[in-house]
């Protein structure tokens, strides 16, 4: 306790006297690591919003033409004992049909009254998720469920708009590695940043460190003032950037839940759980503290004290 | 306590700092080094202190060869010496109490002890109404007492002074000489570099000069 009390005080001691170069250090890495949230936060919400923006939540299971009632009432049935489905609904031919003229009656007149129509619209079994599911937990459900129901004798094939899922998750795969891209540049150029600092100090209190090594003291009690410096460091720039995103991302949401086209995505928006904000705490200070380790392994029994005259 | 065998040291551009040195001095003993700027004593003292290395030769302190110590064993031997510089080197943000419980701090002593020690430190230098000041708060024979408490204050078997009355009046000088004969006459061997020819007569130890890396003769006093 008196140990890390001591190594507090000589960091803040510290950074009284090059109050500058800290405060432009901090305000580069609170950019450096609120970028960093900001694309964590991003990543996480078009995840959540996947399902929403979809064609519908539906999946549509298709029979094969000579499928028989009672592996139809399988289907039917392991969808309504599903908790994650409901509205389940059986969709014979002549239903589907009738369905289907209904909505190219304007598109395709030519086509209403063909005889042959039934031939290409088969028998189907539909649900929808239920309103219980979480949205982070949608895409799973469907994806599952087509495992699943592709098993079931009769089934030709499982449908819950995939194409277009595939497509969106494709875009937000393209988004998450442009943001895993953009997020090492912004981690490693955090590094350099916490290193150059911690490496500045080190040079300023060169002489400190001289007397330190000249007195017996070990390389590790003399680094720790330096790792206890980019720890500090990395935790309040990693703080600010929290509550710097957590403000924007407050705006942000106000501003989608009164439009009405994105209310929808802003009610399942989220910020970074109570663990997510902990983690990225840690990270912070972790990455600070290796960052100055990577600028004081220099510091070794003698290493200033040898250059002293 | 003391042992040099056949030190040479040489750095790049084939300039000798130290050559053929052979150097004994025993515990207790107290020995002044005089010469010219550049003629060795500082690459000697860095020798002394094991910050530096020989380029041949032995260097035996306390009963231990430096050449041998390992990183942690040279950090142990450290704590056994003391070490006064002209220039102080003393911590500007630190007060002179703070500054003098460096070297107990470091090996880990209790507050307590180090407090106490602290105190004795101060009474025997004579700083003890100015344990709480800044160096630049004090004089410069007040800052070189406050050096020479810092390495005493855990009690060295080895004090090395390298010019310690160099920014000090006489009268100050004679005041760092009697502490440092004090050290002496309680066991701790004193070896201290200067150029005050009349400080050294008026002393009357054992002289040792070196001047172009070599130790000369002993003049006798």
């Amino acid at each position: 306790m008196t140990t890390a009390l001591r190594l507090l005080l000589e960091v803040g001691q510290n950074w009284r006297r090059h109050a500058g170069l800290l405060l432009t250090t901090l305000i580069v890495l609170t950019a450096g690591f609120a970028t960093l949230l900001c694309l964590a936060v991003g990543a996480q919400n078009i995840a959540r919003v996947l399902t929403l923006w979809g064609e519908s939540n539906q999946i549509s299971v298709f029979f094969a033409d000579d499928v028989t009632t009672d592996k139809i009432s399988a289907v039917a049935k392991w969808l309504g004992d599903s908790e994650s489905f409901s509205k389940t609904e059986i969709v014979d031919t002549e239903k589907a049909v009738a369905a289907f003229r209904k909505q190219i009656e304007k598109t395709a007149p030519d086509l209403v009254n063909d005889p042959d129509l039934a031939k290409f619209v088969p028998t189907s079994v539909q649900a929808t998720l239920a309103p219980g599911v979480p949205t982070g937990r949608q895409l799973q459900a469907l994806q599952g469920a087509e495992r699943a129901l592709s098993q079931f004798a009769g089934v030709s094939s499982v449908s819950y708009g995939q194409d277009w899922i595939r497509e969106y998750a494709d875009a937000v795969h393209g988004v998450q590695s442009l943001g895993f891209i953009l997020g090492g540049m912004a981690l490693v150029a955090a590094t350099l940043i916490m290193g150059h600092t911690v490496s500045r100090s080190v040079q300023n209190r060169r002489q400190e460190v001289a007397v330190l090594e000249l007195v017996g003291a070990t390389s590790a009690y003399i680094r720790a003032p330096f790792l206890t410096e980019g720890a500090v460091l990395g935790f309040a720039s990693t703080l600010l950037g929290l509550v710097i995103v957590r403000g924007l991302f407050s705006i942000v949401q106000t501003a989608m839940q009164t439009n009405p086209s994105f209310a929808s995505v802003a009610a399942v928006m989220e910020f970074l759980s109570p663990l997510g904000c902990a983690i990225a705490l840690v990270a912070g200070t972790g990455l600070g503290a290796l960052s100055a380790w990577l600028s004081v392994r220099q510091i070794n029994s003698g290493w200033a004290a040898s250059e002293t005259n | 306590m003391i042992e040099f065998s056949h030190v040479y040291k040489t750095y790049s551009g084939n300039i000798h700092a130290l050559r053929n040195i052979d150097l004994q001095i025993d515990r207790g003993e107290f020995v002044f080094l005089t010469g010219p700027s550049g003629a060795g004593k500082t690459t000697l003292f860095k020798m002394l202190t094991a910050f530096d290395k020989p380029s041949s030769g032995e260097i035996v302190v306390a009963g231990q060869n430096l050449l041998q110590l390992s990183n942690d064993q040279l950090v142990q031997f450290r704590r056994r010496i003391g070490v006064v510089f002209q220039d102080f080197k003393l911590l500007k943000d630190r007060t002179l109490a703070e500054n003098i419980a460096l070297p107990l701090l470091v090996r880990g002593d209790s507050a307590t002890q180090v407090e106490r020690r602290v105190d004795e430190m101060l009474k025997l230098v004579g700083l003890e109404h100015r344990r709480d000041n800044r160096p630049e708060a004090v004089s410069g024979g007040e800052q070189q007492r406050t050096a020479l408490a810092r390495a005493l204050v855990h009690q060295p078997s080895v004090l090395i002074a390298d010019e310690p009355t160099g920014n000090l009046d006489p009268a100050r000088s004679e005041e760092i000489m009697d502490l440092l004969e004090r050290a002496a006459a309680q066991g701790t061997t004193v070896f201290v570099a200067t150029h005050d020819q009349a400080l050294v007569q008026r002393r009357r130890k054992r002289v040792l000069r070196i001047d172009q890396g070599l130790l000369q003769a002993e003049p006798s006093l």
